[in-house]
């Protein structure tokens, strides 16, 4: 069975680009109705969702600064090594995460993700190492992690890829205006 | 002579946005109409835009549903409405990070895109705090940035260190570090092709929303004009203030030179018109040749 999981991972993270179908296509999972979704789930997903949200920024932002400046010092930066450490905590958080009740497939999901950024990391050491820089492989895999973490959303919960509070656009929800 | 046309495309808006995001300590004084547009430039055989707006297929429901952004356009419908297309586009200039200003690359599939270095090395580390001081983190999508690397590994996006001139002809890009973001960046287009040009414009990102952040009333102090920064900065207003004079500086003190593009009554400075949509143009110049688009 792990041996099949890992297949899978392989063949989304490395046959697929980030922007395939197959792989942006992921299933939205049930856009949840919170009443479905047991009381506890903001608080027992929020941390890990909101931990992997930010890893993903980090570990794309790093691809960025080095696939535009080529430079490989990229990942001798202190902020690699900070979001390996993230990365480490977050995976272990989820390994002891009790799914709540209706949101088994977003944990799974998140569990998924956490894999994909440190085979992100992975890739862009990888990267860095070889002849001509190219982090296509680690950007395939930070992207699929994207995927798999805006499919957890429930932004009724607050499990959302952008903050908006106080964005250009934020005058106060419509609500608090009527 | 004038090399460059410049228009101001208005692609939604938000009906009643609260002042105090516009202008630093204007509180309780109600709201404004914050419309949402980028700039476009052509000319010298170029069309570059300033900032690439967002894509409502990933953020519009929520947009709408929770801040009452309303009638959002395609870059292909907008862009029409001066005769073009979003593949006529061969460069682009990100002033910012933020959703509504990087959040729809991929419509512009020929383009060369821009972004300060800076903007992103301190994402990268403002993502790394505690969920605490997440404030630093607000309005920026980590897939934009996904979708930068994969630009990037194009050869389509390039990282500004600082100030860069002639990117291109007659065209400079500056940068206020710490401001509204952490690599802010605003475009300076010298129209008459001068170095120091006496038809010069300045589109300004989120540096200065509307006009009262440039000639904001001053009585209180006991001038007739003065500064008052944006109501936003993850930087400092310090920083604000002394960006809005650089711009000043560059266009020799001429306030109507400095385009807020989230400025509703541009349409009351520049030659504008409504299009079928209800979305505003604005002309800001143009070039010795070019027809109108608002007449």
């Amino acid at each position: 069975m792990a041996n099949r999981g890992r297949d899978a991972l392989d063949r989304m993270t490395m046959v697929h680009r980030w922007d395939c179908p197959a792989v942006a296509s992921e299933p939205a999972l049930p856009p949840a109705e919170v009443a479905d979704v047991d009381m506890a789930a903001p608080t027992v997903l929020r941390r890990p969702y909101d931990g992997l949200r930010r890893l993903i920024g980090q570990a794309a932002g790093l691809l960025l600064l080095a696939q535009a400046s080529r430079q490989r010092e990229i990942v001798d930066l202190p902020a690699i090594a900070v979001a390996r450490e993230q990365w480490k905590e977050i995976t272990a958080e989820l390994a002891s995460l009790n799914a709540p009740q209706g949101c088994e497939r977003h944990a799974a999901h998140l569990v998924q993700a956490a894999r994909l950024i440190g085979a992100c990391l992975d890739a862009l050491d990888a990267a860095a190492a070889r002849e001509v820089m190219d982090v296509s492989l680690a950007l395939d895999r930070v992207a699929a992690a994207y995927r798999l973490a805006q499919s957890c959303s429930i932004e009724r919960l607050g499990l959302t890829m952008v903050d908006f509070r106080q964005s250009c656009c934020n005058c106060a929800p419509m609500k608090a205006r009527a | 002579m004038a090399d460059y046309s410049i228009w101001v495309l208005e692609y939604a808006f938000v009906t009643k946005y609260h002042k105090s995001g516009v202008l630093y300590g204007a509180h309780n004084e109600g709201y404004v109409k914050l419309p949402y547009c980028y700039a476009l430039i052509k000319g010298k055989n170029h069309v570059a835009m300033v900032d690439v707006g967002f894509n409502n297929k990933e953020y519009g429901k929520t947009l709408g549903d929770r801040f009452g952004v309303e009638n959002w356009r395609s870059p292909k419908d907008i862009l029409a409405g001066v005769g073009l297309s979003p593949a006529d586009v061969d460069t682009v200039f990100i002033t910012h990070s933020h959703f509504d200003h990087f959040g729809n690359v991929e419509d512009f599939p020929k383009a060369t895109f821009y972004i300060q270095e800076r903007e992103i090395a301190k994402w990268v580390w403002a993502m790394s705090l505690p969920d605490r001081m997440r404030w630093m983190m607000v309005a920026v999508d980590p897939g934009d940035i996904i979708r930068g690397v994969d630009l990037a590994r194009q050869k389509r996006l390039f990282c500004v260190n600082g100030s860069l001139e002639n990117v291109l002809p007659s065209i400079d890009l500056n940068v206020a570090y710490d401001s509204h973001t952490f690599g802010s960046m605003w475009v300076h287009v010298r129209n008459d092709g001068k170095s120091q040009s006496s038809d010069a414009w300045v589109l300004a990102g989120d540096l200065v929303y509307v006009f009262e952040n440039i000639e904001g009333p001053g009585a209180v102090v006991d001038v007739d004009q003065m500064y008052v920064p944006v109501g936003l900065a993850v930087g400092s207003q310090e920083n604000l203030v002394m960006a809005t004079e650089a711009m000043m500086k560059s266009v020799g003190y001429e306030a109507r030179r400095v385009i807020p593009i989230h400025e509703e009554r541009l349409k009351d400075r520049f030659p504008s018109r409504i299009t079928s949509e209800g979305l505003r143009i604005s002309e800001i110049c143009l070039a010795d040749g070019e027809k109108s688009r608002v007449r």
